[in-house]
């Protein structure tokens, strides 16, 4: 592309951290009395740049997923690109019309009914009565909620909601669609119709800027992608690329972090070769070996508690899942250390990264991206000789069975 | 498919947007006209909201004013036993009152406009003054309601207002208006910043509604204090408004100036105050 849709150069945005500015008129006049008086009231005021240096560019039809902890300046780049706030320096030229996909309910008044709330959530994304009108029955349809559309939404579950809401954004129509942290609610097939409806907009054309903790959504929607970190860019390229980057400093600094007292959570992964003598570490798996994942982790007293864990493959792809209580029927609280077999067997060739949380019944206790990475080289499968993309995530252990004339030979 | 009017607004949209740290925005008054629907559609909603929730919404509407028209017409017209200038005292309270209503409804929501829709001040752009717009475009949805009950009442008494004078109106809202929206900007950008405005602004309102000609006409006024009504910028409002549907005496056209000017001065104020702390509200909100 020659011009591109989206450019952002030298981007950044510095707040004034609060507490420090006078935020009552009283103290206002108080602290203007005393700059009269003579006394100097220029007290040392704490910043925070929450975004600096930050450029980058996006072709028209892209999508660039923006990765990155907690903090590391992903909304507060958000915020810029959909002018809700105005950066400190820098610069943002974007061709055409900007709009966010909005947080659950933002812009809904749960008074008023779906139908109205159509009305106003659309004026509030800039479209005209006449542009949603026409769009009316698609978003409707989308949405699913035709029986409720005139009831009010503070009856709707947050499904509901949800529905409703990425409706609305998903027909506006814009050159660039901000989408921030939205999978989060919904159910799985709603989830999936987001993200489909997310890859038919690109394939229109649309250029999507896409914030999510979902690693594999990002893996899945995403071409490229940018790593902020301390809101700086620490990395852009793809979005394979990225991802492994974010995933090498969610290692690091698990690595560095340590448990609170009492606080539940993973303490430690590794990989035992169980083939020696002594159970020694290692992160190069082979199918013919017999290994265990340990989990040294920290359990709450809460009866509900459980831990589990994901296998995700290099293009992000979950190959295989598993939680504590599959196998054990109590599990005992503390300090406690797990061993798990792995059917590397059935695993081929690739990087694979752990995800997993520790939840009870009030939810996750702890979780993370990338408690652990290993290799597992697999020549044994003739799959392996191809990319990983035509094949699937797990190989079947079972043996083949050859039927002659439909006879088993 | 699209048509071809769809076409020629991608074209229109294609048009690149430029967010310079060092410079204000040149799109900011064509925004504020592209989003004139999202005006309408904010009052619709305040008012949509405020008579589906209220049992009584209609009851609301008429009752306050006059409930209030009827107090102080016996404390004003038959205990203290002020001079009407002709008019029923009933209509010059509730003329007096259809103003004073206007701006300080208009005032006191437009104030918490900002701050009583955070979630979309921090969540999505819009053209933030439409928000306080919005409150004094409600406030006028109460003043015609409250001019309805006025002619009603007018008519009831057998004061039947001169339709030549009723033209007065116009100048009449007009200035008002501006006046609220002027105090109203200037309010709602200070609330996002203190919190204690919230406060005050109720006290301040009700010792301007015993400063201004409301309970009681500008005529009764001794002669010496006549140019403190002068200082009065919603003075000239009301006693159009009197002239208008009343028949009572116009204004001087040195009040009527003053108060324009103060109206547009607080206004101009205003807007401005409003756009050099626009930036940063979705930071302090």
């Amino acid at each position: 592309m020659a011009t591109p849709a989206l450019e952002v150069a030298n981007l950044g945005k510095r707040y004034v951290l609060a507490g420090r500015a006078p935020d009552t008129l009283r103290d206002a006049f108080s602290a203007g009395l005393a700059r009269i008086a003579g006394r100097s009231g220029s007290r040392q005021q704490g910043e925070l740049w929450a975004l600096r240096d930050v450029s980058f560019s996006l072709a028209e039809g892209e999508c660039l997923g923006v990765v990155g902890a907690n903090g590391a300046g992903k909304s507060t780049l958000l915020k810029l690109l959909s002018r809700v706030t105005h950066p400190t320096e820098g610069r943002i030229a974007v061709r055409g019309r900007v709009a966010s996909l909005l947080e659950v309910g933002t812009g809904f008044h749960p008074e008023l009914s779906g139908r109205e709330n159509v009305y106003l959530n659309g004026a509030l994304l800039g479209l005209r009565q006449a542009e949603i009108r026409s769009r009316f029955d698609a978003i409707v349809e989308f949405s699913g909620v035709e029986r409720f559309l005139d009831e009010p939404v503070k009856r709707y579950s947050s499904g509901m909601y949800m529905r409703l809401a990425f409706a609305i954004a998903a027909h506006l129509e814009p050159e660039i669609l901000v989408v921030d942290e939205v999978l989060a609610v919904g159910d799985a097939a709603f989830q999936r119709k987001c993200l489909g409806r997310l890859a038919d907009l690109t394939r229109e054309g649309r250029t999507i800027l896409f914030v999510s903790h979902n690693l594999s959504a990002l893996g899945a929607l995403c071409t490229r992608g940018v790593l902020l970190e301390s809101g700086r860019v620490a990395c852009t390229g793809t979005i394979q690329q990225t991802i492994a980057a974010y995933v090498d400093r969610v290692l690091e600094r698990r690595h560095h972090a340590d448990l609170g007292p009492g606080q539940p959570g993973f303490r430690a992964l590794r990989i035992l070769d169980l083939g020696q003598p002594q159970p020694a570490v290692c992160d190069t798996l082979h199918p013919d070996g017999s290994y265990a994942l340990e989990i040294a982790c920290r359990l709450p007293a809460s009866s509900g508690a459980n831990l589990g864990f994901t296998l995700f493959n290099e293009s992000d792809v979950g190959a295989l899942s598993s939680s504590a209580r599959d196998s054990l029927r109590e599990l005992p609280s503390g300090d406690v250390v797990f061993r798990v077999p792995l059917p590397v067997d059935r695993l081929p060739s690739g990087t694979y990264r752990v995800e997993g949380a520790v939840w009870d019944g009030s939810g996750n206790l702890d979780q993370s991206d990338a408690l652990l990475r290993f290799e597992i080289v697999n020549t044994r499968s003739a799959l392996d000789v191809m990319g990983w993309k035509t094949r699937g995530a797990t190989i079947l252990e079972r043996p083949w069975q050859a039927l002659h004339d439909g006879n088993p030979s | 498919m699209r048509g071809p009017d769809d076409a020629t607004e991608i074209v229109m949209n294609a048009a690149e947007t430029v967010i310079d740290a060092r410079r204000p925005s040149a799109r900011y008054w064509r925004d504020l006209w592209a989003y004139r629907e999202l005006l309408r559609i904010l009052a619709w909603r305040d008012l949509a909201v405020r008579y589906r929730q209220a049992a009584f919404g209609l009851l609301w509407a008429v009752g306050r004013p006059l409930l209030t028209a009827l107090v102080f017409t016996v404390v004003f017209g038959v205990i203290a036993g002020l001079p009407s200038g002709g008019p029923p005292y009933a209509l010059v309270v509730l003329s007096g009152l259809l103003v004073w209503q206007l701006f300080a409804g208009g005032v006191q929501d437009a104030a918490q406009s900002l701050v009583s829709n955070a979630a979309l001040v921090t969540k999505v752009y819009f053209p933030r003054m439409l928000a306080p717009a919005a409150a004094v475009v409600v406030a006028l949805v109460d003043a015609a309601s409250s001019l309805i009950l006025l002619l009603v009442l007018a008519t009831a008494y057998g004061w039947w207002p001169q339709p030549a004078c009723l033209l007065l109106l116009l100048p009449a809202l007009t200035l008002a208006s501006i006046l609220t929206l002027g105090a109203g900007l200037w309010l709602a950008a200070l609330n996002v910043r203190y919190r204690d405005v919230r406060l005050v602004l109720p006290f301040a309102l009700q010792i301007g509604l015993y400063l201004s000609p409301v309970a009681f006409t500008s005529a009764v006024v001794p002669e010496r204090l006549q140019w403190l009504l002068l200082l009065n910028p919603l003075g000239g409002a009301i006693d159009l408004t009197r002239a208008a549907v009343l028949g009572l005496p116009a204004p001087s056209p040195l009040g009527l100036v003053l108060s324009t000017v103060w109206a547009l001065a607080v206004f101009v104020s205003g807007a401005l105050y409003f756009r050099a702390t626009e930036r940063s509200f979705a930071d302090t909100i």
